[in-house]
């Protein structure tokens, strides 16, 4: 109960402290910006073809999710490395850890913090440009979208802390963050098919919706045809396993073998 | 940066209103154009075609072999008319073979357009559509936006809070 307690106000704290203003002004700003103004201006013909339908499914995932992804990657990057990496330099973090806190529930408290704002934020941009489609906001695209967007984001959060966690100054770790998926992208589009689609940061999070959309209109859209269960399987689980992995050694690493001077 | 929530939350308002706005002109300038060509009507029957959109404003452009009427519905004229036969379209002609016509989409909704054939022979047509201008329901929903940030921004700015205990410790000396 007390645990609990201490993490709600490490929450609280860290809310107030990362998203100082214009922090979070200039965030939704961005966000409600690039994803609304560029996003697909498909309409979702429902009651009529099917393969009008196709278009806008495909156009939703390729504009509205494949470019969330993208900015997502800007927005982990800087917020790890202002709730973490600043920290060190501006030796914070040890004046943190002088007190009765314990190591574990201060980096959970970091990675909710970000995790979940970044959520929110880009789960109501992404309901919203749905709407704007003729989407309904229980609509099994929403439902998809919202899921792989939790997914895709834990993914890139985790990366993010790690960096942040390892270089621990605020520019360079930004910057490592963003160099580091580019190069990974880079490396895993020369991959051989399926596996360029499945393992990037961009594409992956499509075809997990893309698939489970397909599943769920029980094969009438057919302009995903492409993606096969064993891609869904792939992406999926290459991103939860890394996010898995890299969320344990930032623990094991901040908890036990981290030394702040 | 520490400033009162009020005044924060109106911020955000400001900015979520002028970033919708912002995000409307590029998406008014990206302009769509839909079509059904060579579709025919049966003798003294009917077709029909829905499509959904934005407020935007449109340019119909119909070619026809014999003469027909059309109707435009919005999803309520058009459920009007199924049930009971109630023509209350937003735009229609009668016994036209071919025109361009301006319509102004009046919100997002799905429209319902009705070619009925009014002669004892199968009618062929061709329907271009062309999508303009600002979704005017974007617009609104930015202006909104940023009136009431614009609002709690001055409301925050005065200190709301500060200024009704003032006047409630005053309103307690008087008494």
């Amino acid at each position: 109960m007390k645990s609990k307690r201490n993490i709600l106000t490490l929450i609280l704290w860290e809310f107030e402290e990362n998203f100082s203003f214009p922090v979070f002004e200039i965030l939704i700003f961005v966000a409600v910006l690039f994803l609304i103004g560029f996003a697909s201006q498909s309409m979702c013909p429902y009651r009529t073809s099917i393969s009008l339908l196709d278009i806008v499914l495909s156009d939703y995932l390729e504009f509205s999710l494949t470019g969330c992804a993208f900015i997502s990657m800007f927005f982990t990057g800087f917020l790890f490395a202002r709730s973490i990496a600043r920290r060190f330099s501006n030796k914070e973090m040890k004046m943190f850890l002088s007190y009765p806190v314990k190591r574990r529930s201060l980096l959970l408290s970091k990675f909710l913090v970000n995790f979940i704002v970044l959520y929110l934020l880009f789960g109501s941009v992404l309901v919203f440009d749905a709407v704007l489609m003729g989407f309904g906001v229980f609509s099994p695209l929403v439902g998809f979208t919202l899921l792989s967007l939790l997914i895709s984001l834990m993914f890139l959060c985790s990366i993010s802390m790690i960096v942040a966690l390892l270089i621990k100054n605020e520019a360079l770790s930004f910057f490592a963050v963003f160099f580091l998926i580019y190069g990974l992208e880079q490396y895993v589009s020369g991959l051989k098919e399926p596996y360029n689609a499945c393992f990037s940061v961009s594409r992956g999070p499509t075809i997990i919706t893309a698939y489970l959309l397909r599943s769920y209109y029980s094969g009438k859209v057919s302009l995903f045809s492409y993606i096969t269960f064993k891609m869904f399987l792939l992406s999926l689980t290459f991103q939860i396993s890394v996010t898995i992995v890299l969320m344990l050694i930032s623990f094991v690493y901040f908890v036990y073998f981290l030394e702040v001077d | 940066m520490k400033i009162n929530v009020v005044l924060r939350v109106g911020v955000v308002f400001f900015l979520v209103g002028l970033s919708l706005g912002i995000a409307a002109i590029p998406r008014s300038d990206r302009q769509i154009t839909a079509g059904m060509t060579l579709h025919s009507i049966p003798p003294y029957g009917e077709v029909s075609s829905s499509f959904f959109s934005p407020p935007r404003d449109v340019r119909l452009e119909i070619e026809c072999s014999h003469p027909i009427n059309f109707y435009l519905f919005n999803s309520e004229g058009f459920e009007a008319y199924n049930e009971s036969g109630i023509l209350n379209p937003i735009f229609y002609f009668e016994n036209g073979s071919r025109g361009m016509y301006f319509i102004s989409l009046p919100k997002r909704d799905i429209y319902y357009m009705v070619f009925r054939n009014l002669l004892n022979t199968t009618v062929s047509f061709n329907i271009t559509m062309f999508f303009y201008g600002f979704e005017k329901d974007l617009l609104h929903m930015s202006m909104i936006f940023v009136v009431s940030g614009i609002v709690l921004i001055v409301l925050g700015a005065m200190d709301v809070s500060r200024f009704l205990l003032r006047f409630r410790k005053e309103l307690m000396e008087i008494r």
